[in-house]
């Protein structure tokens, strides 16, 4: 295939907007008090692991043409389990985090079964299972906070910082982890692959021989398994879990979601990143910082995470809108167009 | 894919270059017990080192210079909205022997809450963590104080913290995580990265708080528990804890409320957010004060529909179609959201022998009060509430002894005082 060397334009401060947007919140960080320090790096990659595991989540799911609501509740199931596995029922650590991923696993199926075989849109499927976690994580904790009771051996490991003049905790090591086998499996497997043609026409990837229910069920269970062991760091990290976990801030599922969108993943599926919504994630947490340490008003964090999400969801409907009348008008032209100008897409 | 890698490639450096150079010159961290303590003690090194505005050394100069503040004069000038005292006495507790087993006693039983209600007074030795108080005074101490999130009660303990603060010649940020757990837990570690010479936080969960002091304290810095009591585990990582005894007020609400129901009848609770402190002790406060002196008084039901009028309202009509007559009074954890949908409810039923107490002082509630809908709510300054922290952090700060817990001064509001309480707070 002719590979056409691509010149600098302005769709290509959109694909890496979220490297962008990160790279305008490190200027700012000039003008917040102790922004470039270790303590405060190491803070922001550490805060970002609860919402990374969602976003990947979130954006797995919208890649394949779905969407996921309850990753949130999720999580919060996850810190849930893990917390009351060691602590109310005496399990290994080990064990807790198993337990926590599974049940992810085991909700994540329910949602693809429900999705994939009762043919439900993912957004009712999701949007209901949220209130079923929330209710039986009610029910389980009798609306009461689970916490480490003074364990914190694992609490510890998971906030320390394994690398000397390096602002990585562990915490933050396995959320890293997590990323990079996400991306890989999406790049190189066929699994991968069948996910953005899942997403990107699915009478196409029916006829190429793909199992779409199966498919789809998998990445459910995926998506739950992350938000199970998420969660579950999140829980132990913090020592402490709470049924309510994010339901009256920016929730962990907003902060995914808006996330995942600036990353540039198409809400339509077929197009994504999980590096792209992982970058958004940490420039997201170091606006956090810079705005509390500049204005101090959290109304104002919220300000700007609707500023941004607003400013990507114009662009990128703009620029849709503008392609698809192009095609639709004169589909030679834009043939003509492209190898004029030497770009590959428009 | 090589793009972006070099982009990623690209930031990384950028970063860690920036990172190695603000790190330079730090030095070997102090001993801690873990691992994570490490960082901040490094941090805190670096930033001592550097020619902070804030440096005892400089404060030292400036309380020479300037004279040192007369704590006593400024507590006793300050007032608060409804002109009573901004920073009062913080009050003692005397407290029984813990029941070998609490969580083996029945709900009903006083003693099973034990650990919640006299968290503190025996929670062993302060961490050895804590610093040391500087020992000359709180003029240009920076303070930050975070709170749990935004609400009418919360402007107005603001409004208490910077007046008091100010008063003192402490700077003080206050930040609020909106009622979010995960952003709180941001916040704190921003507000250890911003190196300030005390923290004083309203925990947004008792559970969570032991982690989150446990990190203030950790990165040496001065932590002061605030309004929400926490666990006993907590304590030791605060310097000291200042806010309202919910728990004795609770319990005078209820012993007034069940004299006024002639010590029988059905009540119902309508409770604060589960998993709080507040949740507990305007629950179980009532519920076992009236099992040891009304034991006649039953509970009919316990519902959380939250701080919405509307919620509150549909729940109040539901226990009036479902328990009918049964239902002779209602136990409110807050005076404003949830009073406005309780008495909406009854009136509209037309059930106004129903009697409704409730926990706060809000302008709602007084004027509820005022109006006869509510039999009694209970004063407890907001305004004071913040008071009371900085003046237990300015006393730290001159060295002087502050007590681990010291709780705030509180009044029953009825219709025959109502009136010296205005203008409300909030």
């Amino acid at each position: 295939m002719e590979q056409t060397k691509r010149k600098f334009h302005a769709s290509m401060i959109n694909d890496y907007r979220a490297f962008v947007f990160l790279g305008i919140v490190l200027i700012f960080g000039i003008f917040a008090n102790n922004f470039y320090t270790l303590y405060n790096f190491t803070s922001i990659f550490s805060g970002s692991s609860l919402y990374t595991f969602i976003g990947l989540a979130f954006t797995l799911c919208m890649i394949a043409g779905h969407m996921d609501l309850s990753v949130g509740y999720m999580a919060t199931m996850g810190a849930m389990m893990v917390l009351g596995m060691r602590t109310l029922e005496g399990l290994p650590w080990g064990v807790a985090f198993l337990v926590a991923a599974g049940v992810g696993a085991l909700f994540g199926l329910a949602n693809g079964i429900l999705v994939a075989k009762a043919k439900i849109h993912s957004f009712i499927v999701t949007l209901g299972m949220q209130f079923v976690i929330k209710g039986l994580l009610n029910i389980y904790s009798n609306g009461a906070e689970i916490s480490v009771k003074g364990d914190f051996e694992v609490t510890d490991i998971l906030n320390s910082s394994p690398i000397p003049f390096l602002p990585f905790s562990v915490l933050f090591l396995f959320t890293l982890a997590a990323v990079i086998i996400l991306m890989v499996v999406l790049a190189k497997t066929r699994f991968g692959r069948n996910v953005y043609m899942l997403g990107g026409n699915l009478e196409t990837a029916w006829l190429a021989g793909i199992k779409s229910d199966r498919n789809t069920i998998l990445i459910f269970m995926i998506s739950g398994i992350l938000c199970g062991l998420g969660g579950a760091l999140y829980g132990v990290s913090a020592g402490t879990a709470t049924p309510t976990l994010g339901e009256k801030g920016i929730a962990p599922l907003m902060v995914g979601l808006t996330a995942t969108i600036i990353g540039g993943t198409d809400i339509a599926g077929g197009k994504g990143s999980v590096l792209n919504t992982f970058v958004s994630i940490v420039a997201i947490l170091a606006m956090f910082g810079v705005i509390t340490t500049l204005v101090g008003k959290f109304e104002v964090q919220i300000l700007f995470i609707g500023i941004v999400l607003a400013f990507c969801v114009l662009y990128e409907t703009f620029t849709k809108y503008a392609k698809q009348k192009t095609l639709g008008i004169r589909p030679d032209l834009v043939q003509k167009y492209m190898q004029e100008s030497g770009k590959t897409k428009l | 894919m090589k793009k972006v890698l070099t982009i990623v490639a690209l930031v990384l450096v950028l970063m860690f270059a920036v990172v190695a150079c603000t790190s330079t010159g730090t030095e070997e961290p102090a001993a801690e017990e873990t691992a994570a303590a490490e960082e901040p003690a490094a941090e805190e090194t670096a930033a001592a080192e550097e020619p902070a505005a804030d440096t005892p050394a400089e404060e030292d100069a400036t309380n020479t210079e300037g004279g040192a503040i007369d704590i006593a004069a400024v507590i006793a000038s300050e007032k608060t909205t409804d002109n009573q005292q901004l920073m009062p006495d913080p009050i003692e507790k005397a407290f029984p022997d813990r029941p070998e087993d609490p969580s083996s006693l029945p709900e009903d039983d006083a003693g099973r809450y034990y650990d919640m209600e006299y968290v503190g007074w025996d929670a062993g030795e302060k961490d050895a963590g804590i610093p040391a108080s500087p020992g000359d005074g709180p003029q240009g101490k920076k303070v930050i104080s975070i709170v749990h999130g935004d609400h009418a009660w919360t402007t107005a303990y603001e409004k208490g913290m910077k007046q008091a603060c100010e008063a003192f010649g402490m700077e003080v940020e206050v930040w609020s995580p909106n009622w979010d757990q995960a952003l709180q837990d941001q916040l704190i570690d921003q507000a250890i990265n911003a190196q300030p010479d005390a923290i004083a936080l309203i925990p947004l969960s008792a559970e969570n708080a032991v982690q989150q002091f446990r990190k203030i304290t950790q990165a040496g810095i001065a932590a002061f528990g605030t309004n929400m009591l926490t666990t006993s585990d907590a304590m030791p990582y605060m310097a000291a804890w200042t806010g309202p005894d919910d728990w004795a007020q609770m319990r005078q609400l209820a012993d007034t409320l069940g004299e006024a129901m002639g010590g029988e009848g059905g009540i119902a609770y309508i409770t604060h957010d589960p998993g709080g402190s507040p949740y507990y002790a305007r629950t179980y406060g009532p519920i076992t004060e009236f099992a040891e002196k009304y034991p006649d008084i039953k509970t009919l039901d316990i519902q959380s529909p939250g701080f919405e009028a509307a919620e509150v309202k549909q729940v109040v009509s539901d226990w009036i179609t479902r328990f009918g007559d049964d239902l002779n009074a209602i136990f409110l954890a807050d005076d404003s959201a949830q009073a406005t949908g309780a008495v909406d409810a009854v009136k509209e039923a037309g059930r106004d022998d129903i009697m409704i107490v409730a926990a706060g002082n809000s302008k709602t509630g007084q004027d509820l009060v005022k109006a006869g809908d509510l039999l009694i709510i209970n004063y407890q300054s907001a305004e004071g509430d913040a008071g009371l922290c900085a003046r237990t952090m300015a006393e730290w700060f001159a060295g002087e002894e502050v007590l681990p817990v010291g709780y705030l001064a509180t009044d029953m509001i009825t219709s025959d005082n109502v009136e010296g309480f205005y203008p409300t707070q909030w």
